[in-house]
Order: structure tokens, then sequence, then C-alpha cells
């Protein structure tokens, strides 16, 4: 099937999710960058 | 500028502009030309889509707006993520199984020809504008710096771009935006590294980020909401989330890229792939602005960044007067440099009161230093120098030019020239896609074989090729054009989100209904728009978008049940 989710992934929903969470630990990554050099 | 760095500059733009052009022969029919026969794999895709929206603006301004504002920008992009999760998961599967062209023609299927032709109307406007100020932008930056005559700058730039475009459609953009892509990440890897090694040798890297953070450039989350201020967590998140829909979802400058994907699969990939890059790639720009900025704290910069409008001023009765603003700026330097070290050598003791004094001192002489800057800028305005873009804008490139070994100037210039290409070639495909598909063959020549149809989009490449050229050569004969021409997006963009929403989420509201209600809500944004600048409200651009894409579905939802009758079928959308 061409519209398989990536690989280690079992739905396209996971997949959408793993993304949100990746863009969540950026912030506060970003966040404690701020607080630590403020 | 010497030879060394021509030869760079030369090879770097011909290798890339025969690269495109190699991996795009042999198209003959009109899915080829305009949708590169739909096989590009999702990194190419990804590439390209952040190849599309960086602009050379992206890389000469947002140095310069970190070194004077900090970090704060990098929130703007806090929304992408979100919204390429919904564009994956709601409109490109819609686009993909109704195998659409562009983004307009899905409108049709569910409202009727007016309302497409009125939202790829809109979209002819506003990127045709824009598409312009894309070319005119780095080429007044570049002209001005570089001594270089503006309208070949402009002619050269636009020439290059027509030249692949026209010949290799989007599979040439495509290909070539790849090699941009690894152009430019490569030059701002090699410009950041040297931008290190240029610090004082006794200023270690952790010392610089100490500086940058203790003068206030490395706050990138600010949590306290202000309706007028763009660069918070919440606009960013909110009000950039409607943005980026509006830009990845309805703009076919951008729907283009990942509508040549291999399939559904890939094209979700390359969207998702941009969410994701994309934050850490402005966060790093921004970062290289704030390292430019202690640079700056060691090595005296100049007191105007624009060479040119310095070299014009000296010509002028306000020499004299510029002299002496120098001396002080001169002063004031060797006081904030003494405090620099100071606070240096105090932070090591981890004496907090002792480092709170020190960069109280260095905030005043910081306050001094930019109200010098601030009559600077009063006088070359008062001697009647018209700079047409803000000094920050001419930060990286000065760095560029004044510090980077011969070679690397022609590279970083490489850079520049590529981001300008990379998003101008965007543009100029999907005009000519939008005009071909939208309007010419729906409506104009109807009947004709795909011969035609191929020919008519290469015709319409080159037309639009050279009225961006012509616009982007004009710009610089009206004042604030490039204000009217991002007002003219943001006007715009939220209505257009609006109408699309409406189709996927709303499927009893009808054509009828979205018409009226977009050309309604339309009226109201443009009546917030003149309070604002008539300052009766006072509210960010940014804001426009949401209120017209939420204006749009309100309204068609009231019109749709105070109509009689039943809205058009649905079955296949």
């Amino acid at each position: 099937m061409q519209e398989q989710p990536p690989p280690i992934f079992r739905s396209w929903q996971q997949f959408y999710a793993f993304v949100l969470i990746m863009h969540v630990i950026v912030i506060t990554l970003f966040y404690l960058f701020t607080k630590l050099y403020e | 500028m010497n030879n060394l760095d021509w030869l760079v500059l030369g090879i770097t733009l011909a290798y890339i502009i025969g690269y495109g052009i190699w991996k795009a022969r042999g198209i003959k029919t009109t899915e080829g030309y305009l949708l590169g026969k739909r096989e590009l794999k999702w990194y190419t895709i990804g590439l390209s889509i952040v190849a599309t929206q960086a602009s050379a603006i992206t890389f000469l301004s947002t140095p310069g707006q970190a070194f004077e504002e900090g970090m704060g920008f990098a929130q703007f992009y806090f929304g992408m993520p979100i919204a390429m999760v919904i564009l994956s998961a709601v409109f490109i599967p819609v686009f993909y199984r109704m195998k659409v062209y562009t983004a307009y023609e899905f409108l049709e299927t569910r409202f009727g020809l007016p309302t497409r032709m009125l939202t790829a109307f809109l979209f002819l406007l506003s990127r045709g504008m824009a598409a312009a100020i894309t070319v005119y932008a780095p080429a007044i930056i570049l002209s001005s710096i570089m001594g270089w005559s503006l309208n070949s700058t402009i002619l050269i730039m636009g020439a290059l771009v027509i030249f692949y475009t026209f010949i290799g459609g989007t599979n040439a953009v495509s290909q070539t935006q790849k090699q941009q892509m690894i152009i430019i990440l490569t030059g701002m890897v090699i410009a950041f590294f040297i931008l290190i090694q240029l610090l004082p040798a006794d200023i270690g890297f952790n010392d610089a980020v100490r500086v940058a953070g203790k003068t206030g450039k490395l706050e990138v989350v600010n949590f306290e909401f202000d309706w007028n201020n763009k660069y918070n967590i919440w606009t960013g998140i909110f009000g950039s989330t409607f943005l980026f829909l509006s830009y990845f979802g309805t703009d076919q400058s951008q729907v283009q890229r990942y509508l040549s994907g291999k399939s559904l699969r890939e094209s979700r990939l390359g969207l998702l792939f941009n969410g994701l890059f994309k934050v850490p790639m402005q966060f790093c720009i921004l970062f290289l602005g704030a390292m430019i900025f202690v640079f700056y704290q060691f090595q005296q910069p100049p007191v105007f960044f624009n060479s040119a409008a310095v070299n014009k001023i000296n010509q002028t009765e306000y020499a004299d007067e510029f002299a002496h603003l120098e001396i002080a700026h001169s002063t004031n330097f060797q006081l904030k440099q003494e405090k620099i070290r100071y606070l240096v050598d105090v932070m090591k003791t981890d004496d907090d009161k002792e480092i709170a004094q020190a960069e109280l001192a260095l905030n005043q002489l910081q306050t001094e230093s930019d109200a010098i800057k601030s009559q600077v800028r009063q006088l070359i305005e008062k001697s009647g120098i018209n700079v047409k873009s803000k000094d920050s804008d001419y930060v990286f490139i000065s760095f560029v030019l004044n510090y980077l070994p011969h070679g690397l100037i022609g590279l970083l210039l490489a850079v520049i020239f590529s981001a300008a290409m990379s998003t101008t070639a965007s543009e100029l495909n999907a005009l000519a896609t939008a005009t071909t598909i939208d309007f010419y063959k729906r409506a104009i020549v109807t009947k004709m074989d795909d011969q035609h149809y191929l020919k008519a989009s290469k015709l319409f490449t080159l037309g639009w090729g050279i009225l961006i050229l012509i616009f982007a050569a004009s710009v610089s004969l009206f004042d604030n054009l490039i204000e009217a021409v991002n007002i003219v997006g943001s006007i715009f963009y939220g209505t257009i989100l609006g109408i699309f929403l409406v189709a996927f989420f709303l499927k009893r509201v009808g054509g009828k209904a979205v018409f009226i209600a977009a050309l309604l809500a339309e009226v109201l944004v443009i009546t917030v728009f003149v309070l604002d600048k008539y300052e009766i409200l006072n509210i960010a651009y940014l804001w426009l978008n949401l209120i017209g894409c939420v204006l749009v579905i309100l309204l068609a939802s009231l019109i749709e049940q105070t109509r009689p009758t039943p809205p058009l079928p649905l079955e296949h959308v």
C-alpha cells in the first residue's frame, strides 16, 4: 500500500501525535533556553 | 567581491540551474509540466516547501531582527507543525482523491464556478504582486551595498528564474529547490562557524551566549499576551496556525509543491517534515543574528550598516553632524566594551549582585547606543536620503562582506540569490498554473488538445515572468508599496481559508451562501483594518486572518440556515 504510515507507526494518527509531541518538546527546550540565559 | 567570489557565485548558480533543467528534461504533457509527472519523493517535496517559503529576505532580515530585537520572532512559527498536521489529515486527501491541479479547482465541485474564479483571481492578484516584492526586496539591499544597478540586479535574478521555470516547469522548480536548500544551509552553517572563530580569543562560546542572554537577545519564548504584539507564544500558536493553514493550504505556490508528490504518503511526509524542520531552522538563523550582536560588542560596528546611505550623507551639508554622532558612537562602544568584559569576568564568579550591577550599567550604555542610532536615522531622513529598507536588513550582509574570506563571500551571495530564486520560481510556476487551469482552460479556450495547453502554460509562465520583472522594477517608484502588498495578503488570506474550511467541514452549506458570506466577511475585515489604521482599534495584522476565517464560517452557516433551497450535491467530495 502506498499510503501506509511511516515505519514503526501503526496509523497516521499516531504519527501526527508524534509530530505534535516533538513540537511540544522543541518549545519546552526553547523555554528552558530562554530561562537559562535570561 | 573579487574574482574568486564571482567565480563561486557563477559556478554555484550555473550548477543549480543546469541540474534543474537536466532533471526536468523530456516533459511532453501539460500534467508533466505543471505537476512534474507526480513523481516526487517526500524529501524533495519537503525541501521544496521550505525553499518556497524562505525567500532572500528570510536570510537577510531575520539575523538583523535578532540583532535588533532578540529571538522572539521564532514564536511566529510555532503554529507551523499544527497547521501541517491539519493539512495532512484534512486538505491533502481531498486534493488527491479529486486529482486537482489547483486548490481552487476543488472549490468548483463544492461551491460552483463563481467561488473558484473569485479565489483564483484573489490568488493571482496578491501572489502576482508579492512575487515582484520577492525579487525587489533583496535586489534593493544587494544593489545598495554592492554598488550594483538596481534594475540590472532585478533583471539578472528574474531572467535566471524565468529561464529554468519556462523550460522545465514544476519539476525544474522542485529539483533546483533541493539544490538551493543544500547551498543555503551549507552557507549559513559556514557563516556561523566563522563568526564564532572571529570572537576574541578570551571569549568562549559559552561566554558569548551568556552575554547575548544578559543583553536580552535570547528571549525565545514570551508568555505575556498582547493583541498588538505579534511575538508571544499565544499569537504564535493561534494566530500563525491560521496564517500557515491559509498559506500552505490555499496558496497555489505551496499547494503545487505537494500536489506533485508521488503519492498521498509522500506529500504528507513532505509537509510534516516542513513542520518539524522550519521552527529549529528559524531558531538557528535568529541565533546567528544574536551572535552577530555579541561579535559587534567586541568589534566596533558602523553606526549605520547601510554603507551606501553613509556615503551619501557624507556628501551633504549634514556631514559634520553625522561625524559628531560617529564620534559619540565610538566613545559609547569603548565604554560598552569595558562593561562587557567586566560582565564576562563577574559571570565567572557567580556573584549575583555583581552580575546584576554589571548588567544594569551595560543596559544603560546600550540605551545610549540605541539613542545615537535613532539620531543617525533621523539625520539621514532629514537629509532627504531615501533608504528604502530597515537598517537591520543590512546587518548580516554587511558582516558577510566585511569579515568573511573571499570565496565564501561569493558562496553567501549565492545563498541570497538561491533563496530569492527558489521562492520566485514557485510563485511564477503557480501563477502560470492557476491562469492556465482556472481561467484559460476552464472558461476561455475549453476544447483543445493537451499540446495546446502545454504551450499555453509555457507562454503564461513567460508572460507572468515579464510582468513580475516590470512590476519589481517599478516598485521603487512608489512609496510604501511593500507594505501595501503585505496588507493585501493579510486582508484576503483569512477569507479564502474560511471558504476552504466551510468546504471541508460544513457539508450542508452551499455555493451561494459561502459566496455572500465571503464578500460580507471581506467588507468587515477591511473595516477592522481601516479602524486599526486610524488607531480606533489596535490589533496586529496576524489576527486579521483569524477574524476573516471565523467570519466566513459563521456568516455562511447563518445564511444557509435562512435559505430554503438545498445545497449542491456532495457525493463526490
